[in-house]
């Protein structure tokens, strides 16, 4: 739903601290809609025809004034939050959050009018450190969120040379034999995580975490289409797909990390993989506890 | 009708609220500071301390509900030396209160008029671990500084509150005296351990140390805020027990395997010396934290001997 990079773009933010006895917080962001960080808006800045192709084909296809960049308030993005926090006891604290991010998409032909995505997400963080801590550890945390994308997209008339016969780099529709005509819809996109993190020992994290993504079967996928002759069923992209994840950080200094993962990731249509992920991560210059 | 019974309620809260801030509001990020804050303040200031005397100062969580108790606060009580620095600015940015800001009044440093011990040699840099270049931060934990945070807090008190202004000199006075003479009691108690060679986990007793003629020979950690390392603890047996040290003191929070093994090595006995106020239950205010810490280290050396 945010891609790789996460929501991210230029924009501004506005928050208010309720004055409840407990912590209780608002916030109100607007941000350009267009850009790399606004996956599920108006990111990849360029058409469907045009030389760079976007990944994701052949369902990916935005109209050409993707790039117009922002000309009114129907070019923002909004997303707002409501978080709110409690001290369970003397060691736990929960933390929890729902947050929306509306804004225009580019999803369609020339002509499909504005399309527009709507995000919704929930999250709780629970946090465990005993009173008696020694540099931070041990402690134990829990983080779980879930989100729901609609995600409207707009027509789309695959007859890109309008020459109304079928050709290559085309999606055809085998019922007709001509290109196919897509019809706008609604598309909705859902799926959660959760993990636990325990610090067992100063410098030391083990954790599990699991990920879960699936979608409504849309219109298009129901449609009997091939690409290049191949043919073309459930978008790969919105297919069921779950994923486990063991892993052992382990913080050297407090500028440095070391993580080895395992992932069991499993998806619809393609089957399971295994992987090990080996990650170093350094860091320069200040930081958090010191100024130096 | 339930809407009503809302509404009255958060009316009451409301008045509650503005009931409290008749009082001044201070909240202290360590426990010493809010002890020290209780005295001079008595019934005219509420305290709130945000880490426990149990805890690690240095890494405390940053747990959203401070960020209210920020907001509402008039005065804030911090060290000054960096101590905090992991997780307090955050919490203060996030508070959107002026009060507690910069060069107002409210914004209290608790160091300031003390000669901090331990300032390294400029320039500082990471080899040297997490060190404080302010110098010690753990100042609070020598009685002769109490009285100069005192008479502080008695002075920023005044200037917020000046209609209460004598009932926090005359509390000020009261604390003075009463810390003069148990500061008289302390130094008498511990002046047959004068030059007691010990072992510190962390170098948080240096202040302690230097009040009651301790002298430090050594820590377990490598460097302030390092993990001991396999070849730090052989090299330190052997340096320790050659200067003759008789005990190891650590914080309640600090893991005991590597500070025992080292005090069975070295023929030194462990004592633990909790370095604040709340470090555990019988620690009730500041005069009872060196009441305990002075008895606990007479009675472990008497032990030991």
């Amino acid at each position: 739903m945010f891609g790789a990079d996460g929501l991210r773009n230029p924009g501004a933010r506005l928050a208010w601290l309720a004055p409840t006895p407990f912590y209780s917080e608002f916030s109100f962001g607007v941000q350009n809609s267009q850009g790399e960080t606004a996956s599920g808006f108006r990111s990849a800045g360029h058409s469907h025809g045009g030389e760079e192709e976007e990944e994701g084909l052949p369902f990916g296809f935005r109209h050409p004034d993707n790039d117009r960049g922002v000309r009114n308030l129907g070019d923002l993005l909004f997303s707002p939050r409501y978080a709110v926090s409690f001290d369970l006891s003397d060691t736990q604290v929960l933390l929890g959050g729902v947050s929306a991010a509306f804004g225009p998409n580019s999803r369609g032909g020339e002509g499909a009018g504005s399309t527009d995505t709507q995000i919704y997400g929930v999250d709780l963080t629970w946090k465990w450190k005993p009173v008696n801590h020694s540099g931070g550890f041990p402690f134990v945390m829990w983080q779980t969120e879930a989100m729901l994308q609609r995600y409207n997209a707009g027509g789309f008339d695959w007859d890109e040379n309008g020459n109304a016969a079928a050709d290559d780099g085309e999606l055809i529709d085998v019922d007709s034999g001509l290109p196919a005509v897509l019809p706008g819809e609604t598309l909705v996109d859902y799926g959660f995580y959760s993990q636990i993190l325990y610090g067992f020992r100063k410098g030391w994290v083990a954790g599990l975490r699991f990920d879960y993504v699936a979608s409504d079967k849309a219109d298009y996928e129901n449609l009997d289409l091939t690409f290049n002759g191949d043919a073309v069923g459930r978008d790969p992209m919105r297919a069921t797909r779950w994923r486990l994840s063991p892993n052992l950080t382990w913080y050297p200094t407090e500028f440095s990390k070391v993580r080895l993962q395992y992932n069991y990731d499993d998806r619809d249509g393609i089957g399971t993989d295994h992987s090990v992920w080996l990650q170093l991560e350094f860091l320069l210059g200040a930081h958090a506890a010191h100024k130096f | 009708m339930k809407m009503k019974t809302l509404v009255a309620s958060l009316a009451l809260a409301l008045l509650a609220t503005f009931a409290v801030q008749a009082k001044l509001n201070v909240v202290a990020t360590l426990p010493d500071y809010g002890a020290i804050a209780e005295a001079v303040g008595g019934d005219q200031v509420k305290v709130t301390s945000l880490a426990r005397g149990t805890e690690d100062p240095h890494f405390i969580d940053a747990r959203p509900s401070y960020i209210r108790v920020l907001n509402q606060a008039d005065v804030l009580l911090e060290g000054g030396a960096e101590m905090e620095v992991g997780w307090l600015p955050a919490l203060v940015n996030n508070a959107r209160n002026p009060k507690i800001l910069g060069d107002a009044p409210g914004h209290v440093l608790m160091s300031q008029g003390i000669a901090l011990i331990g300032v390294p040699p400029v320039p500082v840099d990471r080899s040297m671990g997490d060190v404080h270049p302010a110098g010690n931060p753990h100042f609070a934990h020598d009685p002769a500084n109490g009285k100069i945070m005192a008479t502080h807090l008695a002075e920023v008190f005044t200037k917020l509150d000046s209609a209460n202004g004598y009932i926090y000199q005359a509390n000020l006075k009261r604390f003075l005296d009463q810390l003069d003479q148990k500061l008289a009691e302390w130094t008498t108690a511990m002046a047959p351990l004068r030059g007691t060679k010990v072992v510190t986990y962390h170098k948080s007793y240096d202040y302690f140390a230097s009040r009651f003629g301790l002298e430090i020979v050594g820590q377990i950690e490598p460097k302030p805020g390092i993990e001991p390392s396999p070849s730090h603890i052989n090299a330190l047996i052997p340096r320790v027990k050659e200067a003759g040290a008789k005990l190891v003191l650590i914080e309640p929070n600090r893991p005991r395997k590597t500070p025992q093994y080292v005090a069975d090595a070295i023929g030194a006995k462990l004592v633990i010396v909790p370095g604040m106020v709340g470090g555990n239950e019988k620690i009730k205010d500041y005069f009872g934290l060196f009441d305990y810490d002075v008895a606990q280290i007479i009675a472990a050396l008497k032990e030991q001997k």
